[in-house]
């Protein structure tokens, strides 16, 4: 069975809760994910979008990987990277000295949060690079508008 | 005699609290209850990992005391500056949690190395480190600073038209740049730049970017190493182009001098005659007589003498032998 099959079907956990709360002073719309990595998940982007201009819209991903190693990168509208999350090594670090209590964790676990206010109309991305991962990872996002009237 | 003793002894604590006081990063927090009481250091390696977090990034962690106090000692810090991030976790979320943008943000950056002193203290605020005030080592300081101008653009409150906004990030980006053309120090001024959005700005002001690195051509950072590359290869081609350009000019210049230098002694004889007198030159050296010319060209046998005489002139010879020759 190829990969990108396992990939779907690793995805044990896949809640949606999309929410619109009309009110006087705020629109607002919600939704929840959860992704379960098995192993022989493979890269995936996950498409975003933003639909009400000049909003409050955040994102927030948190990963929790017992074996191998997940990258989540969130590019905006325009396509720059606004975060990066690892529950791995992003780069070389060359300090000798490092966290002792962080390196014995065999869970490990990142969690990431990009905010923006005023965002415009479009398309955010959200890359899950996973590399032999077994774990969970969790999405949530929210755009919220103050209404004029 | 007691009192010498109590002058020594000071000067003696002096010392030691200067020599304790050296090369730290310490400050206090003022943080609510909804924050772990902990304070992580992570290096920067590149401007492209400032907003990036994972557990290898982080190289220490502080607990706050009751007052919100903390201390890293930096002597392993490596000698050259670089950029670190200092950053608290929410209750219940793990040390690698990093919050970008809005009321929530919990995060730092400072400039610092194993020589350097910084202090930090942050003001109460409705946001962790909303209002920072940092002593110390001056790029610390300045990093601040820009920190402070991005901050102001990011949470004012446009309620008109999204030009307005356009405007106030377009007028920031150009501070920025500003900033960073004046700044005495290279990472900062780097820093500054990479705040404004520069990406989109080199196409059209790629003279900028060129001085700037001009200017710092000596830096050898990995920070600067990693900027030189994202210079688009455009604005080298270009650059290639023109030192093309000039050395062919310059070439051309060369041959064409060449040419026209040969040129007059291969052409010289007859060159300087005119029309007719080339004419009656030719004639000559096919061996024809004053009078033949005369019949041939239509004109009196006085004014071929005429021609012939200036023609020996202009030539510098004396018989129709010497046209022969030449």
């Amino acid at each position: 069975m190829k990969n990108s099959i396992k990939t779907i079907l690793g995805v044990l956990l896949f809640v949606v809760i999309g929410t619109s709360v009309y009110s006087q002073e705020e629109t607002m719309f919600s939704v929840q994910s959860k992704i379960e990595l098995n192993g022989s998940s493979e890269p995936s982007d996950m498409k975003i979008e933003v639909t009400i201009d000049k909003c409050h819209f955040d994102i927030n991903v948190r990963c929790v990987i017992t074996e191998g190693e997940l990258k989540i990168e969130i590019y905006d509208e325009k396509g720059k990277k606004q975060g990066s999350f690892s529950t791995g090594g992003l780069a070389e670090n060359k300090i000798v000295k490092s966290e002792p209590n962080l390196k014995k964790q065999t869970v490990k676990k990142v969690n990431g949060i990009v905010v923006k206010e005023n965002a415009s109309i479009g398309t955010w991305t959200v890359r899950v690079i996973p590399q032999n991962a077994t774990g969970e990872f969790a999405l949530d996002y929210r755009q919220m508008s103050k209404n004029e009237n | 005699m007691i009192i010498k003793w109590l002058q020594i002894l000071g000067c003696v604590t002096i010392l030691t609290q200067n020599i304790n006081a050296a090369s730290f990063i310490k400050g206090r927090i003022d943080a609510d209850s909804t924050w772990s009481p902990v304070v992580y250091l992570s290096i920067i390696p590149s401007f492209d990992q400032l907003y990036s977090m994972s557990n290898q990034m982080i190289i220490e962690s502080s607990e706050l005391d009751e007052a919100g106090r903390f201390s890293f000692e930096t002597d392993y810090l490596p000698a050259e500056n670089y950029i670190y991030r200092i950053h608290l976790s929410k209750k219940g979320d793990p040390p690698a949690s990093l919050i970008i943008g809005g009321k929530d943000e919990n995060h730092l950056f400072i400039i610092a190395s194993n020589k350097s002193n910084v202090l930090i203290e942050n003001q109460n605020h409705e946001s962790l480190f909303g209002r920072v005030d940092i002593k110390g080592f001056q790029p610390a300081k300045m990093l601040r600073e820009i920190d402070e101008m991005v901050l102001f653009v990011d949470t004012a409150n446009f309620n008109s038209t999204s030009l307005k906004r356009e405007l106030m990030e377009k007028a920031l980006d150009e501070k920025l740049r500003q900033f960073a053309d004046t700044c005495a120090f290279p990472l900062v001024a780097l820093y500054a730049i990479y705040k404004s959005d520069f990406e989109s700005n080199i196409a059209e002001n790629p003279g900028f970017y060129n001085r700037f690195l001009d200017k710092w051509k000596d830096e050898k950072s990995p920070y600067f190493e990693e900027f030189r590359k994202s210079i688009p290869a455009e604005n080298k081609k270009q650059n290639y182009s023109i030192l093309f350009g000039l050395a062919g000019l310059f070439l051309g210049s060369i041959f064409t001098f060449y040419i026209l230098k040969r040129k007059p002694q291969k052409t010289e004889p007859v060159e300087i005659l005119t029309i007719q007198e080339r004419k009656i030159f030719l004639m000559i050296q096919s061996g024809k007589s004053n009078k033949e010319i005369s019949n041939e060209l239509n004109i009196e046998i006085s004014t071929v003498k005429s021609h012939v005489n200036n023609l020996y002139s202009k030539l510098k010879i004396n018989s129709r032998k010497e046209i022969l020759n030449i």
